[in-house]
């Protein structure tokens, strides 16, 4: 079903390309490797460990507002 | 963080030998519900946004879909376009597999920078193909650049020889024997090639092998009755087909192919069979797609061939790079009243499926050589959510 989920990036280690990531109160360590000119305070949409591109803040909340409908999420979060 | 849910896979052991295997899955079933009420406008726009990892599959699923409970015919250009991305889609998620998750079978590092080769290939498709357009609109217009489309094309095929088999990919197409692809992983200097060598080396070519049948070409009706049935539910959690599990996978559309009949007939559906498959797949994939080009340029009039018109319900089947995706969608007035998505992980990681078959056939022995293998055939049929593999 691959579900991607939008996240908030809070902080990049440029050296190993890696970003720590918010979605509501969670972070995670995820890759960069396969998105270009990445910045903290982007969204980024992220599967298994990877960023896979970089969205729009109103797309990011669109998407998680269906999150939240579907009751995935508790309230839209970033 | 596992809003998307996850694949819990348990291999028990007893003697030494795997005993049983329990594959539990937190897929999010429910997610479709959302789409209950709203008009197929909504749905198409909607869909693209959850699921980017196979979204155009997923937008293709349900453009037919509803093209046939609305009894709107689609036309040969716009069907072919969609085919494109779909195409480039399937590419794109070979490669990231090959170059992301191959090395870490082997205790190497992903190979990233070849990855994001690939990751313009797509948007730029889309934009050659339909414009700033939606692809997944009912009233999507296609405008083909066919220099550019040919181009994304040929950046495919570019980086397919050079990344994956280090020779042209339809010089390799060429390869029908276990020993002729064995001499070339003994040649080539690629992830692909060395996870082929490693699996030869170790002779662990027929390693997770079982008798799982292959899901057959099932009609638009047969899945249907299946998908409308009292316990569609949990046929949509773990399909089987007239009571059998089933796989649906690049190996599903591969086998006729002569390299991996040829495996398929001395190692069974093993891990080198499986490997083999999704190769001969990215192979051909830049040739099947200028294949389509020509369909481009019909006429806007001429209508596709698999067009159906029906009313109150329709159904929408793609071959996604995983494997087979189904979309149903039953309507009340201009609204959706129930959609349904059958996707490939589910018939792969059914509980009593290929993988829980092959993992409970994995040989007795060393419980770390076991916890290889394990990983090997999970990535081999690859599921489209994480998982977390336990090795008892």
């Amino acid at each position: 079903m691959c579900l991607a989920l939008p996240a908030k990036v809070v902080d990049i280690d440029a050296a190993t390309d890696m970003a720590t990531v918010a979605l509501g109160e969670v972070q995670k360590a995820i890759s960069l490797a396969l998105v270009e000119d990445v910045q903290v305070g982007d969204f980024v949409l992220i599967h298994v460990g990877y960023a896979l591109n970089k969205i729009s803040e109103e797309e990011a909340e669109q998407t998680l507002r269906i999150f939240a409908e579907a009751g995935l999420i508790g309230e839209v979060a970033q | 963080m596992q809003i998307e849910g996850q694949l819990k896979i348990d291999i028990h052991a007893q003697d030494g030998r795997p005993c049983r295997v329990e594959i539990r899955s937190s897929r999010p079933l429910q997610m479709t519900r959302i789409f209950e009420g709203k008009a197929p406008e909504q749905v198409l726009a909607t869909l693209p946004r959850l699921y980017s990892m196979c979204g155009m599959a997923q937008g293709v699923a349900a453009i037919d879909a509803f093209r046939q409970v609305l009894g709107r015919e689609d036309v040969a250009p716009a069907v072919a376009a969609r085919a494109l991305l779909v195409m480039m889609e399937t590419a794109r998620e070979h490669l990231w597999h090959i170059m992301l998750g191959w090395p870490g079978l082997m205790e190497a590092s992903a190979e990233a920078h070849s990855a994001s080769l690939v990751q313009p290939l797509l948007p730029g498709l889309r934009q050659s193909l339909f414009g700033d357009g939606d692809p997944f609109s009912l009233t999507a217009q296609v405008r083909p650049n066919i220099s550019g489309v040919a181009q994304k094309i040929d950046s495919l095929e570019r980086i397919i020889d050079e990344q994956v088999f280090c020779e042209s990919a339809a010089l390799w197409r060429a390869i029908d024997s276990y020993a002729g692809l064995g001499r070339w992983a003994d040649e080539a200097e690629t992830v692909a090639a060395r996870l082929i060598r490693r699996i030869v080396q170790a002779g662990w070519e027929g390693v997770g092998a079982s008798d799982s049948k292959l899901l057959p070409a099932l009609s638009a009706a047969a899945l249907t009755r299946c998908l409308r049935a009292a316990d569609a539910e949990r046929f949509v959690a773990e399909p089987t087909w007239q009571g059998q599990t089933m796989e649906t996978s690049p190996l599903t559309r591969q086998i006729g192919q002569p390299l991996i009949r040829t495996l398929h007939g001395e190692f069974g559906n093993g891990l080198l069979t499986r490997f083999a498959a999704r190769l001969v797949e990215l192979a051909g994939l830049a040739e099947a797609m200028r294949v389509m080009l020509p369909r481009l340029q019909e006429s806007a009039q001429t209508p596709a061939a698999d067009a159906v018109v029906t009313t109150g319900t329709g159904i929408g089947v793609v071959e996604a790079a995983r494997g087979r995706l189904a979309h149903r969608v039953e309507m009340a007035g201009p609204v959706v009243r129930r959609y349904q998505i059958l996707v490939p992980t589910e018939w792969n990681f059914h509980p009593a499926g290929v993988v829980a078959r092959g993992l409970a056939g994995l040989p007795e022995g060393d419980p770390l050589v076991r916890r290889r293998q394990a990983e090997m055939l999970v990535a081999a049929v690859d599921p489209c959510v994480g998982y977390e593999l336990r090795v008892h």
